[in-house]
């Protein structure tokens, strides 16, 4: 059964214009794809590989829509506003003008690494058992609190989450993002080290899952009825 | 989604540095080379721009052009007609253009006082 939680802590950013692909995959850990419709989830690094933001990345015909947690939005602008330079990309903060619901286990045919829009609502599927909706406007439902729900579900599928393993102190492979670094792409921000981390087998600490006792209390960073999620280091794996 | 308004939503101010007259030289070197590529086809240009991307953060885009830029500083180096967007004019004032010729490695370098890291490859700084 699927379960919506209320994401009122995700800001929308549309990079508008004809080089809003290039602009954002040149600046990011995924590769981004060209065809309208699509979507994938990016990292936005700083030259040491430590995260600056984790979006959700919709390509559309004028451009490309980011998902991203409010918390790191004004960083990310701050990141991205100087190197517009002449090119053709505008950003738009649609934050405001939107709401943004997670929905969990849902059941829909829409593939992972696509979007769509039906009666106003954009759905994009970024995982099997997990689909975003962008909205116009405030949310008029009164959604009940699934702060529970969510943890549990994040705990299950080993989903990081912003504030909490995601932070700027970390690199994407030690948060549960090493999916969202792309192999084969070539140069960004934070893509030397994180390629040397790759190549060298050797990337420092890592999200795992696990039971709570499998863990020392302080790698633990979420928990749900015996279960967790720890961010332990890679040779304590041995 | 509300994207319908896009249009007249307001884009995210851009706080773009003034645009500097930019002072550069190139190397004999590398205008012996530029001599070549230009070969006797009139009206063409040097263009030194810079885009976002590459390992640290930003790339040079170095090109032989026909007509002109949107708003390009024009410079004339010792018969190098060469034109630099004023969008990125702050992050090029004082470049050296050079050739480096190797097997390995080789071709246009640009030595940049402006930039506080580059690439290993010498295609982006930051």
């Amino acid at each position: 059964m699927s379960t919506t939680h209320l994401r009122a802590d995700i800001g929308v950013l549309f990079v508008r214009g004809k080089d809003a692909v290039s602009f954002v995959d040149g600046l990011s850990t995924n590769l981004i794809p060209t065809a309208s419709g699509s979507a994938v989830r990016t990292v936005f690094t700083d030259r040491a590989a430590k995260v600056i933001a984790t979006t959700t990345a919709l390509v559309r015909d004028e451009g490309v829509v980011l998902l991203v947690h409010q918390a790191s939005l004004q960083t990310l602008l701050s990141h991205l506003q100087p190197r517009q330079l002449g090119q053709d990309v505008a950003l738009m903060d649609l934050s405001a003008r939107n709401h943004v619901l997670y929905e969990t286990d849902a059941e829909t045919d829409l593939a992972v690494g696509a979007w769509r829009t039906v009666d106003g609502i954009t759905t994009v599927r970024v995982h099997e058992a997990l689909c975003m909706h962008v909205a116009a406007g405030t949310s008029t439902n009164n959604h009940a609190d699934q702060g529970e729900a969510w943890t549990a579900w994040r705990v299950e599928h080993r989903w990081p989450e912003h504030g909490i393993e995601i932070t700027s102190a970390r690199h994407p492979f030690a948060c549960g993002l090493e999916d969202l670094v792309h192999e084969n792409k070539g140069c960004y921000l934070g893509q030397e080290v994180l390629t040397r981390m790759r190549s060298r087998g050797k990337t420092g600490w890592t999200l795992v899952q696990g039971s709570v006792d499998d863990f020392v209390p302080e790698t633990i960073t979420t928990q749900h009825k015996g279960q967790a999620l720890a961010i332990v280091r890679t040779r304590d794996l041995q | 989604m509300d994207c319908g308004t896009c249009e007249s939503a307001p884009a995210t101010p851009v706080e773009a540095p003034e645009p500097v007259n930019v002072q550069l030289t190139i190397t004999d070197k590398a205008r012996a080379m530029l001599g070549d590529a230009f070969g006797d086809t009139e009206g063409q240009s040097l263009l030194v721009g810079v885009l976002s991307g590459g390992c640290s953060g930003y790339m040079y885009d170095l090109q032989i052009i026909e007509g002109s830029e949107p708003d390009p500083q024009t410079l004339d180096i010792e018969g190098i007609h060469v034109q630099v967007p004023n969008a990125s004019s702050h992050l090029l004032d004082g470049i050296e253009i050079d050739y480096v010729d190797r097997l390995m490695g080789g071709g246009f370098r640009i030595n940049n006082p402006n930039a506080g890291s580059t690439c290993g490859c010498g295609e982006s700084f930051g």
